[in-house]
């Protein structure tokens, strides 16, 4: 009987012959750890990559997002918990290696592929041959994350990621762990990594009425996020929706929504949007330069834009993202 | 109270073992997953969504987006004949049908592939298609009820997915598939042929009774394909029964075959099941004059009563009707359903109703056990009135030997009275008719009369017409035997649980790998960890 301790999260699961990490779909077979999932997706679709929410990258284009079964962490508002929360054997899974990811992609004109709907990081060798397998064929690779990982396996990913969106859920221990049962510091550390290594970061941060929604949450959020990440770090502000385990609570008001949006905007963040509420101005993005509209959008539809090769076409001003 | 005995165990059984399975069955369990990629060409890619219900998104390489949608997504619990079932509707991005697939059921094999035509008739209907009975959908013949179900579900879903995902609001009018005035006409035809099938008894009318007969094998049989059925009792006991405004033809048939039985007793049996009148039919064609002696024929009417409480008692435990289906000769024979083992068993009790008067309702119809439980209260009964001349030619004339007097302690031929054992006694009137004193009739009250029969005494010979009619009741038992086995399914209980001491003795590495095995996962070696000592 052989013990292994997987050190992919923060979590260290140690796993006996036979059993599953907190994930569930990772475990000790033989003395060996495995994952369960790798090319088993159960959720695989062409999204626009407004979706994610990445709005810094080629916006308009089409995103072949996939995911597994499983999740490390176990938030209680989880809209994907029919799959984050299920073993692999619970989810309809299709065959679906890296290579297939990457002709998929092609085969429905995607200029990325997105580790999306759970978490990337719970099927991280999946991540890693299909993102550097299509690295290799020009393709871009969008992490959709909580950011729940340890940092070696993350710096081993980051070459091949050309940019992440982290949630970030709150800015206290405790909000972490009674929301989705992990910790803050991983997922910071995991931001400034990604930073540090290259990765285009988009931040999100959902809003739950008298969980995460009060000036203090808010302003340590952007106040972090300006200090360590800079100025020019998109931040989406979501709008939260009665799910799985949060169904008493009601939808994020609009004002408050409005509210964060603002506060972020005064606090100095050029690039801060509402999100998961189509028409609210908060859609578009703003030229922290001349305060024009340069790209116009309702939900994840790309009405107009005004940026040639990623500047501002009437100040000039240079955009953060990757736009060709 | 004795003769109340067997009533009240049946009501035991039909209560208790129902609400224990009811119980059971409301403890939730998790389903398998519509796996889309089986039915879908390869490389499809699906997604599970659960806004605003959950159904299944998925794209195939090539062609359009298809939207899968199940009755249990949506709460919908269409019934079945056998219970209840789910089923799933494939619609593509304009609500159109491209596919109705039953997913979970409890139906037999033969009745399944009845509902493939049927769902046939789905496919490509539009997102406006009225989608009902008798209007663009034809029902299953003679399978109404689940044809309604299915039909009224497939609507459901699309009109939900049509005005909750598409946006597109319900236009169409509510539905009543069964008018009020069909309902009426059904109803009240069941009563006429009931009424006079009554009076046929109470005057001696012959012809009246084959008139009632005629209409009984029409209306019940060919045209409704209705009969009273152990199915419909063990429904109750599963509380599956349906409402009457889906189905009125149910609760039609259960309240003319109960209803009656505890006023005049097994009415029912003798002049409207469509079945015992076509046994009666043929075998008044050919009229074997075989008499088998009261010992051996009256255990051998036991047997019924041995099968209702055996059946009720399987079909409770199995949580289904499944295994009582098919054991019911006319279920095949009018519904045109039933597995190839119940219709030899439907052939072989047709034959033996040439050469034995009603043999299937004499020794092995659960429904003839249940009525005859029911006719021991019955109001009134065929009793001797004042004139009676101790003939016995009544006794001699039962062609079902219910007027057999009791049992004689001492063996010796002697007086006995004369009594109808009203669970036997299937009202045709032979008696009534043969009486050369008129004297017998459907009364409350009556005199004792003695009849000198004489009683077998010893061991005896058995003649040919016995050994053929044992022979046709072991036979018919056996096939029952595998009517009923080829139904009965593992109970869920015993399966999904793992058996404890296998699972001590399994080790959790094996557990895993089967639990992959089954799933088709392949686990692939990880990176970062460590073997921990």
């Amino acid at each position: 009987m052989r013990t292994v301790t997987c050190d992919l999260c923060p979590r260290h699961c140690r796993l006996k012959e036979g059993e599953r990490g907190d994930c569930r779909v990772r475990a000790n077979i033989d003395g060996k750890l495995y994952s369960l999932v790798y090319g088993k997706a159960c959720a695989a679709h062409v999204d626009p990559i407004e979706k994610k929410p990445v709005f810094h990258v080629l916006p308009g284009s089409s995103s072949f997002s996939i995911a597994t079964a499983g999740c490390n962490l176990h938030c209680l508002y989880c809209q994907n918990w029919q799959i984050s929360q299920r073993p692999p054997e619970e989810t309809p899974n299709i065959d679906l290696p890296p290579a297939s990811v990457v002709e998929n992609a092609r085969r429905y004109d995607c200029r990325s592929i997105a580790y999306t709907y759970t978490d990337p990081i719970v099927f991280y060798e999946y991540t890693l041959d299909t993102s550097r397998l299509a690295k290799d064929q020009g393709l871009l690779n969008i992490l959709v994350t909580a950011g729940y990982i340890e940092q070696e396996p993350l710096k081993a990913l980051c070459p091949f990621i050309t940019a992440a969106n982290v949630d970030l859920k709150g800015m206290s221990d405790d909000f972490y762990r009674r929301m989705s049962q992990g910790t803050l510091t991983p997922v910071l550390e995991a931001i400034l990594t990604m930073k540090r290594m290259g990765v285009h970061v988009e931040i999100t941060n959902l809003l739950v009425p008298t969980w995460n929604d009060t000036d203090k949450d808010i302003l340590a959020l952007i106040r972090w996020i300006k200090e360590h990440c800079g100025s020019d770090t998109p931040l989406h502000f979501s709008r939260f929706w009665p799910t799985h385990e949060l169904q008493n609570l009601p939808p994020t008001p609009e004002e408050t929504l409005t509210h964060a949006w603002e506060l972020a905007r005064a606090e100095g963040l050029s690039f801060v949007y509402a999100g998961n509420m189509p028409g609210h101005p908060g859609n578009n993005t703003f030229c922290p330069g001349c305060g024009k509209i340069l790209i116009r959008r309702r939900g994840y539809q790309i009405l107009s834009s005004n940026l040639a090769e990623g500047t501002c076409d009437a100040c000039g001003s240079r955009i953060p993202g990757i736009w060709k | 109270m004795r003769k109340a005995l067997p009533l009240i165990l049946f009501a035991l059984l039909l209560t208790i073992g129902g609400l224990l399975r009811q119980h059971h069955d409301s403890t939730p369990k998790d389903r398998a997953p519509f796996s889309c990629e089986s039915s879908l060409p390869s490389g499809t890619l699906c997604e599970r969504r659960t806004d605003p219900f959950p159904h299944i998104a998925a794209s195939p390489p090539q062609g359009e987006t298809v939207y899968l949608v199940t009755a249990q997504d949506l709460d919908l619990q269409p019934r079945g004949y056998g219970g209840p079932m789910d089923i799933g509707v494939v619609l593509n991005g304009e609500a159109r049908i491209k596919d109705v697939r039953i997913i979970r059921h409890q139906e037999s094999p033969s009745y399944l592939k009845s509902m493939e035509a049927f769902l046939h008739q789905f496919m490509g209907k539009g997102p406006t298609a009225p989608l009902e009975l008798k209007t663009d959908i034809d029902a299953i013949t003679r399978a109404t009820v689940s044809s309604e179900a299915v039909t009224l579900a497939v609507r459901q879903i699309r009109d939900r997915f049509r005005r909750e995902l598409l946006g597109i609001p319900s236009s169409l009018p509510k539905h009543n598939p069964t008018t009020p005035v069909e309902k009426i006409l059904l109803f009240s035809t069941g009563i006429l042929l009931l009424i006079s099938g009554t009076l046929a008894i109470i005057h001696r009318n012959v012809t009246l009774r084959w008139i009632t007969m005629a209409g009984g094998f029409l209306f019940f049989g060919l045209m409704t394909a209705s009969m009273l059925s152990i199915v419909q009792i063990i429904h109750i006991g599963l509380g599956n029964s349906p409402s009457p405004s889906v189905n009125i033809l149910w609760w039609l048939t259960l309240v003319i075959g109960i209803v009656p039985t505890l006023l005049l007793g097994r009415i029912y049996c003798g002049t409207l099941c469509p079945f015992g009148i076509l046994q009666e039919a043929l075998h008044k064609m050919v009229q074997h004059p075989e008499k088998i002696p009261p010992s051996t024929y009256r255990g051998a009417q036991r047997t019924k009563v041995l099968l209702l409480f055996g059946l009720t008692a399987l079909c409770l435990w199995q949580g289904s009707s499944l295994p009582a289906e098919g054991m019911e000769p006319f279920v095949p024979l009018f519904t045109g359903t039933g597995t190839r083992i119940a219709w030899a068993f439907m052939v072989m009790m047709i034959i033996a109703s040439i050469f034995y008067y009603r043999f299937f309702c004499a020794h092995l119809c659960p429904v003839g056990a249940m009525t005859g439980l029911l006719s021991r209260f019955s109001l009134f009964r065929i009793k001797p009135q004042k004139g009676c001349s101790s003939c016995g030619q009544c006794v001699a004339a039962c062609p079902v030997q219910a007027m057999a007097p009791g049992r004689s302690s001492d063996g010796t031929d002697r007086p006995l009275e004369v009594v109808v054992d009203p669970a036997e006694c299937l009202l045709c009137g032979k008696c009534l008719t043969i009486c050369p004193e008129q004297c017998l009739r459907l009364s409350r009250t009556g005199i004792v009369v003695q009849a000198h029969i004489p009683k077998e005494t010893g061991r005896r010979q058995r003649d040919a017409a016995e050994r053929i009619f044992i022979a046709f009741l072991l036979g018919a038992l056996l096939l029952l035997g595998g009517v009923v086995g080829s139904r009965i399914a593992e109970p869920p209980f015993l399966t999904t649980a793992q058996d404890p001491a296998s699972a001590a003795n399994d080790p959790a590495g094996q557990r895993l790998k089967e639990t992959l095995a089954a799933a088709g996962l392949s686990p692939h070696e990880a990176r970062y960890w460590r073997e921990t000592p």
